[in-house]
């Protein structure tokens, strides 16, 4: 979820960008493992999508018990263990099952943009 | 305690305040999280530094922020709107008729029992400490009862009272939690 102000959540993207959000943190945890401050990381650095951090603690909770992602501890260089996420079966299905769902989506509503939104 | 121990505390403690209404094991496991968190940004030697920790805290976002978003997650909606104190007017009528209710020849209290047994907002715990609330009203009561009546009976009296209205306090708060 993107909560960067709670006003804003609640209209234009914010509603929708909570929704997408969980399917961007499957999509990054697809290829490898990562902890949560490297999800945040790779969520602003590579696509601009700036989150709280604190936030992203109860989508991978709720990820978890959905049974989407899984968790395991491992020991880090530096610091404390860290907790690692991991896609599951089921969370690698819904997220093709989103991926495909989203591309007819995005092009339905670019289509009708372009031919009824610009004024 | 150093300054960064004081800002991680003051921290903590209003997540742990504004997380209260969350199931249980959500808010322990996210509290867990950010201890967590916490804990490994300050094994980096710069969390010293009272501005790199206020940085670090500023990143994992306002304690609002962060209940809100586990409020969402959790099925509760974002914000406590007013709405979080309606719906409760049973556990209310309850705890007053189960309080003093008995004063009208039982029946109050009767009607009282009945409103908290089937509440829905009240687990077993809380209905039984509902059911007795009158206790230490009655019990001053039938001390009085023994000894004659005098400004000890009524200090009893007023401070079994006093208790009642403070469990009740407890109980409606429960049921407005819940």
């Amino acid at each position: 979820m993107l909560y960067m102000e709670p006003g804003v959540t609640q209209q234009g993207l914010g509603q929708l960008r909570r929704g997408v959000l969980e399917y961007c943190v499957l999509a990054l945890l697809k290829s490898e493992p990562l902890y949560s401050v490297e999800v945040v990381h790779r969520l602003a650095n590579g696509y601009g999508m700036k989150i709280s951090e604190g936030t992203l603690y109860p989508l991978l909770t709720r990820l978890r018990k959905e049974g989407r992602v899984e968790t395991h501890w491992q020991e880090s260089a530096s610091g404390p263990p860290r907790r690692y996420y991991a896609l599951t079966d089921a969370g690698r299905r819904a997220l093709a099952v989103f991926i495909a769902d989203w591309k007819v989506f995005t092009e339905s509503v670019n289509t009708l943009f372009e031919s009824e939104g610009t004024a | 305690m150093t300054s960064t121990d004081e800002l991680v505390s003051d921290y903590l403690r209003s997540l742990e305040r504004e997380s209260a209404a969350l199931p249980a094991l959500d808010r322990e496991e996210l509290l867990d999280q950010i201890r967590s968190h916490i804990e490994a940004a300050r094994s980096d030697p710069r969390a010293a530094e009272a501005a790199y920790l206020r940085e670090v805290l500023e990143d994992l976002g306002t304690p609002a922020e962060i209940v809100a978003a586990a409020r969402v997650e959790s099925g509760l909606p974002a914000f406590d709107a007013p709405a979080r104190n309606r719906g409760t007017g049973r556990e209310r009528l309850a705890v007053w008729l189960l309080a003093i209710g008995w004063l009208l020849i039982g029946i109050g209290w009767l009607v009282g029992l009945a409103l908290a047994w089937t509440s829905n907002r009240w687990d077993t715990r809380e209905k039984i400490g509902a059911t007795f609330l009158a206790g230490p009203m009655v019990l001053a009561l039938l001390l009085a009862h023994q000894v004659s009546l005098g400004v000890v009976e009524v200090l009893f009296f007023v401070v079994g009272a006093a208790l009642s209205a403070w469990a009740g306090r407890i109980l409606i708060a429960r049921a407005a939690r819940s």
